[in-house]
């Protein structure tokens, strides 16, 4: 019976801990995706300057683009994103400025000493938005939350659509 | 985790080897002249009596104390006791655990609590005569807790800046399957370990950071996690064995 207590407590005793993977998802970029608001198509938009709330710097755009990836305040459960843009209207280019302000849950987590702790950005939804609903008569969501978990991986491609 | 497995699949055979061996017992040679009855002798089994308690055994676990002198920014101790009632031993558990890490180059994390455990083991060895035990058994656990870290953010947009976040009054319960061994040594002292698969962990009062760690159990997270622990024991009967009666003489 003793060797037996001595034997077992030598195997366990050569038992180890096993550092996580270090393959951290976390990230306080949201995706959107542009779409033309009369069909699920994409739609390549013109930004004359994007500002975000609680930075002082604004983005500016050379080029036509049809995916964003902008940050949230990562010091707030919220941020608002302003977007300057022309829009085609009865032949012309019209400079048109719409909002949208998102909210989201903040969650730091430590993922182990070496890998370190990041901030997890979940729960997105919209709270307020000045873009104009696509169909007046059947009223759907504009700017849409597609995936609310803010992620790095590709199998989250999108977390905002916006018709516009 | 595999490996854990492993380890712990080669210590439940031991254990059953352990359980067989003690379950044989060596059947008395026979002597000249005597004819050995072809029943089986009834002996009485000393366990299977009333639950009542016999004895209380109380001691402390070694690992903890040797890594504290062993390990910077660590410490911790636990004290264990268990109640003999017969087949089942009534175990309580407290300690105490704080220990700081030092997560990356200007964070760092601290966690300080207190934990208690309570449950049933169950002696598998029924007939052995010093009460040796190998046993399985059943905890509840609970800790209360405080942790902080430091959170360095760096972000090309919003700029850099370092906060300290805070889980001033974090609780947490879990359940635990134990198994082990607790052998006697000499006397009232006894040696022996326990080996526990914690599980159903749930953490209350971390709004500030996800509880990184638990006094008690070990890293937050979801699945089984592994705790031993080797401990040492001495053990105060309530009531003196009594004598065995002398044979009566032979008329």
């Amino acid at each position: 019976m003793r060797f037996l207590l001595v034997g077992t407590m030598i195997l366990l005793l050569s038992a180890c801990l096993s550092e996580p993977d270090c393959i951290i998802t976390a990230t306080n970029e949201v995706k959107i995706s542009l779409k033309k608001i009369t069909s699920d198509s994409v739609n390549f938009v013109k930004f004359t300057s994007i500002v975000i709330s609680g930075s002082d710097i604004g983005l500016i755009f050379k080029d036509s683009v049809s995916n964003l990836q902008l940050p949230v305040n990562p010091r707030s459960n919220q941020t608002t994103f302003t977007f300057q843009y022309k829009k085609k209207a009865g032949g012309v280019f019209l400079l048109r400025t719409d909002s949208v302000t998102v909210g989201y849950t903040i969650q730091h987590i430590i993922v182990s000493p070496t890998c370190g702790q990041y901030t997890f950005f979940s729960n997105l939804k919209v709270l307020s938005t000045s873009f104009i609903n696509p169909t007046q008569s059947n009223p759907i969501a504009n700017p849409k939350v597609v995936n609310n978990q803010l992620s790095t991986s590709v199998s989250v491609p999108t977390n905002l659509q916006i018709k516009l | 985790m595999y490996r854990y497995l492993q380890i712990f699949k080669l210590s439940c055979s031991l254990l059953l080897v352990a359980q067989v061996a003690f379950g044989q017992t060596t059947p008395p040679a026979a002597t000249d002249g005597q004819v050995r009855d072809s029943t089986r002798e009834k002996t009485p089994d000393s366990l299977r009596v009333k639950f009542y308690p016999r004895a209380f055994r109380f001691g402390t676990d070694l690992l903890g104390p040797i890594k504290s002198q062993t390990k910077n920014n660590y410490a911790a101790w636990e004290v264990n006791g268990d109640i003999d009632c017969g087949l089942y031993y009534l175990a309580i558990d407290y300690g105490s655990y704080g220990r700081t890490l030092d997560i990356r180059t200007g964070e760092t994390y601290t966690n300080n609590g207190t934990y208690w455990r309570a449950g049933v083991d169950a002696n598998l060895l029924k007939k052995d005569p010093d009460k040796n035990m190998v046993f399985l058994g059943f905890r509840y656990g609970r800790a209360s807790f405080q942790e902080s870290t430091t959170l360095a953010i760096t972000d090309p947009f919003f700029g850099s800046s370092q906060t300290t976040l805070n889980n001033t009054n974090a609780t947490a319960g879990w359940g635990e399957l134990t198994g082990g061994l607790r052998v006697k040594v000499w006397k009232g002292f006894w040696m022996g370990y326990t080996a526990r698969m914690k599980f159903a962990v749930s953490v209350k009062g971390d709004d500030a950071f996800k509880t990184y760690e638990i006094p008690g159990y070990g890293l937050n997270g979801k699945g089984f996690y592994w705790g031993f622990n080797y401990q040492i024991f001495w053990s105060i009967p309530f009531t003196k064995k009594k004598k065995a009666a002398p044979p009566l003489p032979k008329e």
